[in-house]
């Protein structure tokens, strides 16, 4: 085992290595998210709104410089985490997440008002970790998507496709904070997560392909609401 | 201060308050940790990494639980993603030899300080992970049925569940193998 010093020393290099990791995964689901518009094959859960979506996903170049912000002044390098912290937006991630949160909430009475069927639905990580790892609960939880209309669109022509949906964790009676955005992408699985663990996560979906998730069928009203949400901005994006 | 402390005086700039940290809770992480990997080298690289999301997530503790619950939570959920990566050992596998350092050794005795902790802790392998990980929560690490349930994502109800499960399950044990419980 290592000594104390010897430990600390390991407990930089991982914040290193964790933080060099969370930048390509940040830098990918940019990409993915720009091919799905191109496409115009992008899936959302309606309540959230794709507004939503390009917000969560600019917010975490934030989080990109707050990393290295921490990292650099806690290694002693001041005038790097003074390049960091200048880098950083006003706008907090955690404000983000407010805002995303309480948009969300006007969201859904939005969607009253279209009278669309969407639901919100609930799910908590250990349950992601299991949809992701186990067949039989990925297609529980594809059943569960289907049954909850969530729009999947696939491109005429094209294999490649994009489902975006986000969760609210729901403890008894009461949502909590725990807000996630699901984006899947041909069989890469990004988990963000807000609340507890401000962490972006992939997974290998081996078990999913365009087929099966393409299968859930979807009301022309509910494409239709969510076509809405596209923005200019987004699109040239 | 408390780790809370210094944990406000690391983000404000102060390296020594995370080594402070450090101090407090790294044995007591590392032990936690093998329970599940059962190899102390990959406890420690996994306890370096709860760690490490401390510095590279500062936002993810929000100051309104103690650190070392968010510690503890952080570490079960990574040794369970290492379990199932590995997808070869089940969580507090007793069948899985381990091997122990002399320093490992040292703080395990530290931390089991009499005969009946060290053999509650022997026998948690043998009862289901969620009663072994309550009972190490409350019992080892001291923590209230609140904090435990923190830990594992859960109620205090269920922890309580959990505890009165666990010590069912490890008595049934323990007099199976021919253990007398002391007037």
């Amino acid at each position: 085992m290592r000594n104390k010093f010897e430990f600390e020393e390991l407990v930089y290099e991982k914040a290193s290595v964790i933080s060099n990791h969370e930048h390509h995964v940040i830098k990918m689901g940019r990409i993915t998210a720009t091919a799905a518009a191109a496409v115009l094959v992008v899936t959302t859960i309606g309540i959230f709104g794709f507004g939503n979506v390009k917000g969560s996903l600019n917010s975490d170049s934030s989080i990109a410089n707050e990393q290295n912000y921490y990292i650099q002044k806690s290694a002693g390098n001041d005038a790097a985490a003074a390049a960091a912290d200048d880098a950083m937006p006003d706008e907090s991630f955690e404000d983000n997440a407010d805002a995303f949160s309480e948009e969300a909430d006007g969201q859904s009475s939005k969607e009253a008002d279209a009278g669309v069927t969407a639901e919100i639905i609930y799910y908590g990580s250990d349950n992601f970790v299991s949809v992701i790892d186990d067949n039989s609960q990925a297609e529980e939880f594809l059943e569960e998507l289907a049954s909850m209309e969530i729009l999947t669109e696939k491109s005429p022509g094209n294999e490649d496709y994009i489902s975006c949906f986000t969760v609210r964790e729901k403890d008894g009676e009461n949502y909590t904070d725990q807000v996630k955005l699901y984006l899947i992408y041909n069989d890469v699985v990004l988990v963000k997560e807000y609340g507890l663990y401000d962490d972006w996560d992939i997974k290998k979906a081996e078990n999913y392909t365009a087929d099966n998730i393409c299968s859930i069928e979807l009301s022309d009203d509910f494409i239709s609401m969510i076509r809405t949400y596209f923005t200019d901005d987004f699109m040239e994006e | 201060m408390n780790a809370e402390e210094y944990y406000k005086s690391f983000l404000n700039g102060d390296k020594a308050a995370f080594s402070a940290i450090i101090d407090m809770y790294r044995e007591c992480l590392i032990f936690f940790i093998n329970g599940y990997v059962r190899n102390e080298d990959t406890a420690e690289e996994i306890a370096a990494e709860c760690f490490a999301e401390l510095i590279v997530h500062p936002k993810g503790f929000k100051f309104n639980s103690s650190l070392k619950t968010y510690l503890f939570s952080i570490a079960r959920n990574k040794a369970a993603d290492h379990i199932k990566k590995c997808s070869r050992l089940t969580l507090y596998d007793s069948a899985v030899k381990i091997e122990k350092s002399s320093e490992y050794i040292e703080f395990e005795n530290d931390i089991l300080k009499d005969e009946q902790a060290r053999l509650l802790r022997n026998a948690l392998p043998k009862i289901k992970e969620q009663y072994a990980t309550a009972l190490h929560l409350v019992y080892f690490e001291e923590m209230t049925y609140k904090e435990a349930a923190a830990v594992m994502n859960k109620t205090s109800k269920q922890i309580d569940n959990y505890v009165a499960r666990g010590k069912a399950a490890l008595k049934k044990i323990l007099e199976e193998e021919g253990f007398v419980y002391a007037e």
